[in-house]
């Protein structure tokens, strides 16, 4: 390929030099100023690299530093409105120095770098460890020790990298869905709005469909891939994601099954200790958000829980046992 | 992601991170620059090498002299010293990318619900401060359990526990521990002691302790060299069964915990096969039980059959 031509100045080098560039100009500076006097491109096109070549490279470049959370612009004066080759790119000092107006005390830095520290492991770690350093830059060691304890975020769903990158673009995704209960995969293509944690899962809140649905799906009912698509997502009113975060909570609080469990077993400890049961006897009444969620947290209890209320989970438990055992006979 | 070369990306991040560090500081040295960012001192000095000759074109799109940084060469060469002689356009720490920011407050909010932080100022301003955005990632964690208060105010009196579960075979056990932390992995809570019948450490689920009672008897201080990433509840033994599992690459991360601790699945057609050991047969059924239809055992027969008559018996319930 091309425009895999081996530069001659290493990638950061390039990179940190149009930084700098980009950042001492008020006004903006052109793509062609850009090729020809930064360190990185210059050399190159004085050697004759194709111009196509340094456009890709220059076009990666900017994608490379607004994913690192750089604030790179482009203005267009407009005077020269509707002319492409006018263009100016420029990196704000303001908007560098000052995001989202945020100024940090010194405890603040070392709570950040505990709340980094919460995605030690999974899709997050990358994210949080570059946070990690830029928390560094204000003189705390990237492996301070944390006193205390320390909570961990396992983040290992696979679907979850490609969904916040989506949200970080604003765009639609496309993915395979399995509905509880359904032997086939069904196509959706949604407009993510937030990712949640909650019940001890990840779920996606998102908007379907010409008139926007709010609709929440299971990151482990994910069973394709997540394709980041061009279009941009559809705009959401504000507190949508504090709403539908809020009918989560308030599911589990509506949501009760009834539950004979036997006692002195492991079930009886376990389902006393999830938030909201309550006991009468050896019957207890246990809150849920989902209900295929719940019939395989009781499939664990197996012979031990009896469900007696919903129905519907009632079918699911029994549809789960059946699997079960079908799948274990010889 | 945009293509780059690896590192680069890392090392740019670097350089940006520097500056400012430095310059806050007047001077540091190469040594304590790489204890601070985790990285060798070599890279540390390439870095600083490279942003000394860095800077802005001029009019004449040539690098001219005062349009560079420059750092003290000889205390640098000397003594392992960085100190700028002159800096440019670059004086503030590089901020965070939406990305970033999202996991930053989702990992503060869950930190927020844990006993050691919950209801501090500190981290409730925080969250304030950086609400300013609508979040585009949540974390929801369930309030701590009255189990957690009494075990952590006894890790801060520095006194043993006895508590009573019931283990997977339906047997009560009675253990005195001297607590040493209580950590969470998503909703799932664990409770690190010394035990005092095993003689050894040992990592509890705290949703299967029954009840509790804090002694008052002195704990003795035990240094656990195992952060809690590595907490196992399941400690290998001689006398564990193997199994044989099967399951679809789609249910990696709902097993992952369990694979991890011994070896790497092996892909047989569409599915994944491991071995993975068990202290008994009730570990066994009870984890392919939590994934049903996701999971399944292959051997030993003996031990799918008894997979089987598990879920018959719990079928039977509803017949």
């Amino acid at each position: 390929m091309t425009d895999r031509v081996q530069p001659t100045i290493r990638p950061e080098d390039r990179l940190f030099h149009l930084i700098l560039a980009l950042m001492a100009t008020q006004s903006g500076v052109s793509k062609e100023n850009i090729l020809h006097s930064v360190r990185g491109y210059r050399e190159d096109a004085d050697a004759g690299v194709a111009k196509e070549t340094l456009e890709r490279r220059f076009e990666r470049d900017k994608d490379i530093l607004r994913d690192m959370g750089i604030p790179l612009e482009t203005v267009v004066p407009a005077e020269d409105e509707g002319n492409n080759r006018s263009t100016l790119y420029r990196i704000p000092k303001g908007k560098y120095d000052h995001p989202d107006d945020l100024t940090l005390s010194a405890q603040d830095i070392r709570l950040l770098n505990l709340a980094a520290a919460v995605w030690r492991e999974g899709s997050l770690s990358g994210d949080a460890r570059v946070a990690q350093i830029k928390l560094a830059s204000h003189g705390l060691r990237v492996n301070e020790p944390l006193l205390g304890a320390l909570p961990m975020i396992t983040a290992r769903d696979p679907a979850l990298a490609a969904l916040r990158m989506a949200l970080a673009e604003n765009r639609q995704v496309r993915f395979s869905y399995l509905k509880p209960g359904e032997r086939t995969a069904t196509t959706r293509v949604v407009s993510p709005l937030a990712v949640v944690m909650h019940e001890g899962s990840w779920h996606v809140l998102s908007l379907e469909g010409e008139n926007p649905a709010q609709r929440t799906f299971l990151l482990r009912r994910i069973v394709s891939a997540v394709e980041i698509l061009d279009e941009a997502a559809v705009a959401s009113p504000p507190d949508t994601v504090s709403n539908m975060t809020d009918e989560l909570d308030q599911l589990y609080v509506d949501q009760v099954a009834t539950v004979a469990v036997r006692p002195d077993s492991q079930a009886a400890t376990v389902l006393a200790h999830r938030p909201e049961t309550s006991t009468n006897g050896d019957v207890y009444s246990v809150h849920y958000t989902d209900v295929n969620m719940l019939a395989d947290a009781l499939c664990e209890h197996g012979p031990d829980v009896t469900v007696l209320a919903p129905p519907e989970l009632v079918e699911a438990v029994v549809r789960q046992l059946t699997r079960l055992e079908a799948d274990h006979a010889s | 992601m945009p293509a780059s070369r690896p590192g680069a990306q890392e090392n740019l991040l670097l350089f940006l991170a520097l500056i400012p560090y430095v310059m806050d500081r007047g001077e540091v040295s190469v040594a304590e620059a790489a204890d601070t960012f985790g990285r060798h001192p070599d890279d540390i000095t390439k870095a600083v090498e490279l942003i000394a000759c860095s800077g802005i074109p001029g009019d004449t799109s040539a690098y001219l002299h005062a349009d560079l940084f420059d750092i003290d060469w000889d205390l640098f060469a000397d003594e392992g010293i960085i100190r700028f002689e002159n800096t440019i356009v670059i004086d503030s720490q590089p901020g965070f990318s939406a990305r970033e920011m999202s996991a930053l407050i989702a990992g503060l909010q869950y930190v927020a619900q844990h006993p050691a932080w919950a209801g501090r100022q500190d981290v409730t301003d925080l969250l304030e401060k950086l609400s300013v955005t609508t979040p585009t990632l949540v974390v929801k964690s369930a309030a701590p359990l009255g189990t957690i208060d009494l075990l952590t105010s006894a890790i801060e009196q520095g006194t043993q526990v006895v508590m009573s579960y019931v283990n997977k075979r339906g047997e009560r056990i009675t253990r005195t521990v001297d607590p040493i932390a209580v950590d969470s992995r998503d909703e799932v809570w664990f409770l690190r002691a010394w035990c005092h019948t095993r003689h050894a450490l040992r990592t509890f689920r705290v949703d299967r302790i029954e009840t509790i009672e804090v002694t008052g008897s002195p704990a003795a201080r035990h240094d656990d060299v195992l952060s809690p990433e590595q907490w196992s509840v399941f400690s290998p033994s001689d006398g564990d069964l193997v199994a044989t599992i099967e399951f679809s690459p789609q249910a990696l991360p709902l097993v992952a915990e369990y694979v991890d601790r011994h070896s790497t699945p092996e892909k047989t057609g569409d599915v994944l096969v491991a071995r993975v050991p068990f202290a008994h047969v009730e570990s066994l059924i009870r984890f392919v039980s939590k994934h049903p239809g996701l999971v399944t055992v292959v051997g030993p027969a003996e031990e799918k059959k008894h997979v089987k008559e598990w879920a018959s018996r719990a079928l039977a319930n509803y017949r």
